[in-house]
């Protein structure tokens, strides 16, 4: 049986930044940092090493999944990451959850 | 050698922060995403890259720490951030409080360094003499047990006048050179 992805919600913003970067199919380190610097307010800006914890958490809960080096040939010398199908259920629901939110928060009849 | 090569290695020395688990699992994927983003700024102007390595060091410190602690990856500073601007704000909001806090902290400090270099200096540092444990003082005792300090008319008249058990000691060469 598949565990509820709603167990893990609601996810911090930067974990649900890197869920949305990786939505379009798996991509390199330094992209996801762009996306997710570039995504989520405020400063300081995310570091190699914050991110490296971030996803090796995210690995741990079963949401992204590492490609190793050389199984793509996009470039041979750098890792990818993508989403496993756990990590999209969990990216769908985070999105729904805040769309919740957001329609709540907005006054009737704005939508 | 070239520059991303000294880039990449003198951030491979900064890993040595992090703790040993760590360092040898993180490495490789460390490295990767250090040599992309450094190659965007190789060729910035001087504050574009050294902004760049202030953030690199403080993501590895935050990282050492947090790792070292067990905490949750999130944004480095966000609660020490948060912290600030509720104290900025708290302080705009009442002038008047915060200029006699500050004050009041100024003459604390004030007070505080003061006696630390009072202490140091008349109580802590050797006198400003070479050897000046070899320092006497002489003074003249009368009968009826009245002090003074007697006038010499030279440094050799003063060596002169100390007593022999205490002559050894005293070179009246060093003191004439003090003179």
């Amino acid at each position: 049986m598949q565990p509820d992805p709603r167990d893990l919600l609601p996810l911090r913003p930067v974990a649900f930044a890197v869920l949305a970067a990786l939505a379009d199919g798996a991509r390199p380190g330094i992209d996801i940092l762009d996306e997710v610097n570039a995504t989520v307010p405020g400063r300081p800006l995310l570091g190699p090493g914050t991110l490296y914890r971030l996803m090796r958490e995210l690995r741990q809960d079963g949401l992204i999944e590492r490609i190793p080096r050389g199984t793509r040939s996009d470039d041979e010398r750098q890792a990818f990451h993508a989403l496993t199908p756990a990590g999209r259920r969990v990216m769908r629901a985070e999105a729904a959850r805040l769309r919740r939110t957001l329609k709540l928060a907005s006054p009737q009849g704005s939508e | 050698m070239r520059e991303p090569d000294r880039a990449v290695r003198l951030y491979r020395r900064l890993l040595a922060v992090l703790p040993d688990a760590l360092r040898r699992e993180a490495e490789a994927d460390l490295l990767e995403v250090f040599r992309d983003a450094h190659a965007r700024v190789a060729a910035a102007a001087w504050p574009v890259r050294l902004r760049f390595w202030m953030r690199m060091i403080a993501d590895l410190a935050v990282v050492s720490i947090a790792e070292r602690k067990g905490v949750r990856p999130m944004r480095p500073f966000a609660r020490l951030q948060g912290d600030i601007r509720l104290a900025a704000r708290r302080a705009s909001a009442s002038p008047g409080w915060t200029a006699a806090a500050a004050g009041t902290l100024a003459l604390g400090l004030a007070a505080s360094i003061v006696t630390g270099v009072l202490v140091r200096d008349v109580l802590l540092a050797p006198l400003n003499f070479p050897q000046p444990e070899r320092l006497v003082r002489i003074l003249e005792v009368s009968e009826n047990g009245r002090r003074w300090w007697p006038s010499f008319p030279n440094a050799a008249a003063a060596a002169a006048a100390v007593p022999a058990r205490l002559a050894a000691r005293v070179d009246p060469a060093a003191v004439l050179r003090q003179e």
